[in-house]
């Protein structure tokens, strides 16, 4: 880094082979702390500024050919997002559901409808949350002085999306390769590094196979942990379940010492098959990911570069698990942690093949969002 | 003047620009052979583009040209600029320490404030300015959710008999809030006020009283509540937090203000509002020369039974007559009426019978 060999090593007449690495360095685990303290007192308002200072970090740590990405975006400019959907979008909800609430009881179809509403509202401005999050974070993102944006409509992103999640639940799943694959085209499409556009070019057809092993393997497992679950329960209970039940939850009830055992014991069962039903089943569908994951980069090209990604179900597996312990076990202290895992993950595994004439690649003169993720963050759907 | 080689991106194109940069007094002047002009660059315009650290090199933008880059490796020159330029310097560990500090404290500070502001200062300084229409309304609501199905008690001759017991409480009490008194055939001993002055009793309170004097003692606290608006401050305090909550969860979570839980919440009052309530009573007993031996008579019979209590949500906002510890001073402070006063009936013995009646 002292130098630039990329200079010397991969600078052809025509451009330049890229490679992506993650160098990490000390600091991350000062800022969960400060994070986790100030986001504390400050009711969790911290979290626009503890955001921007990780994602500093982790950007940084980031290198293209020797040189680090930089992140510029700001913790004011993420706060003025949420504020703007606050107060255009959330507070009126809330106060308009509070004063209904207030005058005509909770039971109201007013109260239902309102919540209808906006339930519906928020599911057709999700992809829109999306989009917006990652054309902030794209124009945010600086390597050699170039930063990069998404240079579509994200009403249109957000239609799409919608109109997929609906094919996706009418077709029992079926069209999600579909659909991830046209939402990913025009993502991709839209995507620009200065003056130089990305293209996604390929067909939903190949991701099929496996899109068809893990749906079966999901309804098999699924079927096998009702089955394993009630005979246990049976088992265990008996033919006496309605009595026990009755005894343990009415009212007043005293329920003996023996039917409190047995009622522990088929909570402990039900525990256990649900996790069993929320782990396994999602590690199933790494198998699809992996593949989803690897198939896109495959239809991805920059310039005269082919992406490659190399995913496997078990290695997603692994970071799912590891990422989910590191948060769980620390309440969240170390989040940054597992984003960083997460970045270096795909730094590790996505692969540039050919060359991209870097050396041309002008800045872009798109206007840049004043403000950033103002609905993502509402949403809840950034995962960085 | 130090020369050096440098690294130089002009924000234009990605193009690597390698350059030979040199410091000169308040210059830094870069020189690159594919670079159009010379770059000139005042040392008091450097900023630092990523926080310095010695184990990297410099990586440096200037004010007039924010998305260039001047990468310089640990050197002299490097040195000498950091020197020359000492906005760059990073912050101390400790001072960073202090700045984190002072903001922990101070936002520590403000979190507090709020706190005593949606938790005491606002329910209590505005609880008087909810329309009456609103509480009113908003207190059937509530009245409706926690009876559910129990039927509500009402004859002609029962009527009455409340309706003695609130005009004896008056008698002495001219500022006593208009209340409407309603009772619920439910089995559990528990009586309640809502917004708008509704008191809600049980048919197992008027089964467990043996004299007026007794749900007349009831009475007077839940009126007591009803005069110091402290439903109309529940309400308050449990909208802020509902508010406060849409803040910190940036509207994501459920903002479903009055589901089970906000009810209960509402509706549990504090120690505090309880001996407000116990004080109003006592007061109010004594001036309608009403025996408040009745109310502690009561009170000592039904704390001394586990209070059985069926229904969730009710169960959830506890009991006037809860176990908690103050009960015993509470019981204590309940004094007879002062010698020389002769207590009055509360009503006659047919109205008391048929009280007594109201669920049948």
């Amino acid at each position: 880094m002292q130098d630039d060999p990329a200079m010397n090593d991969s600078q052809t007449a025509t451009g330049e082979r890229l490679k992506i690495e993650y160098i990490s360095k000390s600091g991350l685990g000062t800022l969960a702390i400060v994070n986790f303290l100030l986001g504390v007192v400050t009711l969790t308002i911290y979290r626009f500024w503890g955001k921007t200072n990780v994602r500093r970090h982790i950007w940084s740590c980031v290198h293209i050919n020797r040189q680090p990405l930089e992140y510029t975006g700001t913790g004011k400019e993420l706060c003025l997002g949420f504020l703007v959907v606050f107060a255009i979008f959330i507070l009126p909800y809330v106060l308009l559901a509070l004063t209904l609430n207030l005058m005509l009881g909770p039971e109201h179809p007013a109260v239902f409808a309102l919540q209808m509403l906006f339930f519906i509202m928020v599911y057709c401005l999700w992809g829109a949350a999306l989009y917006r999050a990652r054309r902030y974070q794209l124009s945010r993102t600086l390597w050699r002085g170039i930063h990069g944006t998404l240079a579509g409509s994200s009403l249109i992103y957000s239609l799409l999306y919608f109109g997929g999640s609906i094919a996706r639940s009418m077709s029992l799943g079926w069209a999600t390769p579909v659909i991830n694959t046209s939402l990913q085209e025009r993502l991709i499409g839209d995507m620009r590094f200065g003056d130089l556009g990305f293209k996604f070019r390929g067909r939903a057809g190949p991701l099929y196979p496996t899109y068809a092993l893990c749906w079966f393997l999901s309804l098999i497992a699924l079927v096998a942990f009702v089955a394993v679950f009630s005979t246990e329960i049976y088992a265990l209970v008996g033919e006496d379940a309605q009595k026990i039940l009755d005894n343990v939850f009415k009212p007043d009830s005293q329920p003996t010492p023996d039917e409190l055992w047995t009622i522990g014991k088929a909570a402990v069962v039900l525990g256990l098959t649900l996790l069993a039903v929320f782990v396994v089943i999602p590690m199933l569908w790494a198998i699809y990911t992996a593949n989803e994951l690897a198939t896109f980069a495959g239809y991805t090209t920059a310039g005269n570069a082919r992406f490659e990604m190399n995913a496997t179900a078990l290695s997603l597996i692994t970071l799912g698990i590891g990422n989910l312990l590191l948060v769980v076990l620390t309440l969240g202290i170390a989040r940054p942690f597992a984003q960083q895992r997460l970045i270096r993950y795909l730094c590790e595994r996505i692969m540039i093949n050919g060359i991209v004439d870097v050396d041309r690649i002008a800045q872009s003169m798109a206007r840049m969002d004043k403000t950033g993720e103002g609905l993502a963050d509402a949403l809840d759907v950034s995962p960085i | 003047m130090i020369d050096g080689q440098a690294t130089f991106f002009d924000g234009r194109t990605a193009r690597v620009h390698k350059v030979s940069i040199s410091l000169a007094g308040a210059d830094l002047r870069v020189v690159g052979e594919h670079l159009n002009s010379p770059v000139a660059w005042s040392v008091d315009g450097l900023t630092a583009a990523a926080r310095l650290r010695d184990d990297e090199p410099l990586r440096l933008s200037h004010v007039s040209m924010p998305a260039a880059r001047l990468v310089v490796p640990q050197s002299q020159l490097a040195e000498a600029i950091r020197i020359a330029a000492p906005q760059l310097k990073p912050e101390s560990g400790g001072s960073q320490f202090v700045r984190y500090g002072a903001w922990f404290v101070g936002c520590l500070a403000v979190l507090l404030a709020v706190g005593y502001f949606t938790m005491t200062y606002a329910p209590q300084q505005f609880a008087g300015l909810v329309p009456r229409s609103w509480s009113l309304r908003f207190g059937e609501n509530l009245e409706k959710s926690l009876v559910e199905t129990a039927k509500r008690c009402s004859s002609s001759e029962s009527d009455r008999a409340l309706s003695a017991i609130a005009a004896a409480l008056a008698e002495g009490n001219p500022d006593m809030p208009a209340v409407r008194i309603r009772v619920y055939d439910m089995p559990l001993v528990n009586a309640f006020t809502l917004t708008g002055g509704l008191v809600v009793l049980t048919r197992g309170l008027i089964d467990k009283a043996d004299r007026p004097e007794e749900v007349a003692g009831v009475l007077a606290h839940e009126i007591g509540h009803a005069a110091l608006l402290h439903p109309e401050a529940q309400l308050i305090r449990v909208t802020g937090l509902q508010l406060l909550l849409s803040v910190v969860s940036g509207g994501s979570a459920n903002s479903n203000t009055a589901g089970l839980a906000g009810l209960a919440a509402i509706l549990r009052s504090s120690r505090d509002a309880e001996r407000e309530a116990d004080a109003y009573a006592i007061a109010m007993l004594t001036a309608a020369r009403i025996d408040p031996l009745g109310f502690k008579s009561f009170f000592e019979k039904v704390s001394a039974d586990r209070p059985a209590i069926a229904n969730q949500t009710l169960s959830a906002i506890g009991n006037i007559f809860a176990t908690h510890p103050g009960v015993a001073e509470r019981m204590n402070a309940i004094q007879p009426l002062p010698a020389g006063v002769a207590a009055r009936p509360v009503m006659s013995d047919a109205q008391w019978q048929a009280l007594r009646k109201i669920c049948n």
